[in-house]
């Protein structure tokens, strides 16, 4: 999250192939390394393909048919989708690898998202009882589970 | 420090020291950045790691790198994963 927020800010910079104005990059960075898509100043464009990366990292086997048609709808050619796909794959599997090892954050830049704190500390400690990632994902729910 | 111990850049002998070198001197740095030592106890595999987000990530392909490095900070966003 931070490495990549970094590479954002430092190194990429949001370029014209994203339609984000410079003015608006570091609302946009900072957004999406909260997992806050819904605060993130975005293209309609960007924000349906970002929706799919979501569905896939939180529940893959949701993804249908009319996800994807939307993306074409918006003009992501079937490569894009694809490649889309893959990338969000691949750090699903650099997230769990990072996570077991118990890597942190290399001090790049920006704030420290709540749930950072939050994630260490237990029920009796003020934490919450459940992990805010699991309230997220049942708030998200497209479709009831069968 | 990490729960699952790695092999450091001063200890590394071998495929891990090799690739190592290649990493730092292909970057241009004096470390090797603490995802990539998560795999250092297969350095045979640690080299298809770097490749494979070399080619697809860290690159534009149909994706810009720019779009790329979005999805990545939104991932590790929804993911809770700090690194």
């Amino acid at each position: 999250m931070d490495t990549h927020g970094f590479f954002l800010r430092s190194q990429i910079q949001l370029d014209e192939s994203t339609g984000i104005p410079p003015e608006e990059a570091e609302p946009v960075v900072q957004a999406l390394a909260r997992g806050d898509l819904h605060a993130a100043p975005v293209p309609d464009r960007l924000r349906a393909l970002l929706r799919v990366v979501e569905t896939i990292t939180r529940c893959a086997y949701r993804t249908s048919d009319e996800d994807i048609q939307v993306l074409r709808d918006h003009g992501w050619t079937e490569p894009q989708i694809a490649e889309m796909v893959y990338d969000t794959a691949m750090f699903a599997f650099f997230n769990r690898v990072a996570d077991a090892f118990g890597i942190d954050s290399e001090g790049y830049g920006g704030p420290r998202p709540a749930w950072d704190a939050e994630k260490t500390r237990t029920p009796e400690d003020g934490g919450p009882e459940t992990p805010a990632r699991e309230v997220n994902e049942n708030a998200n729910q497209k479709r009831p589970s069968s | 420090m990490p729960r699952i111990r790695w092999i450091e850049e001063d200890e590394a002998t071998g495929e891990a020291a090799a690739v190592y070198v290649e990493d730092m001197t292909a970057n241009r740095r004096a470390f090797v950045p603490e995802i990539l030592k998560c795999f250092s106890h297969r350095p045979d595999f640690l080299r298809q790691v770097i490749a494979f987000s070399d080619t697809l990530h860290f690159c534009d392909g149909h994706l810009s790198r720019a779009v790329k490095e979005m999805i990545a900070t939104y991932v590790s966003g929804l993911n809770r994963c700090p690194y």
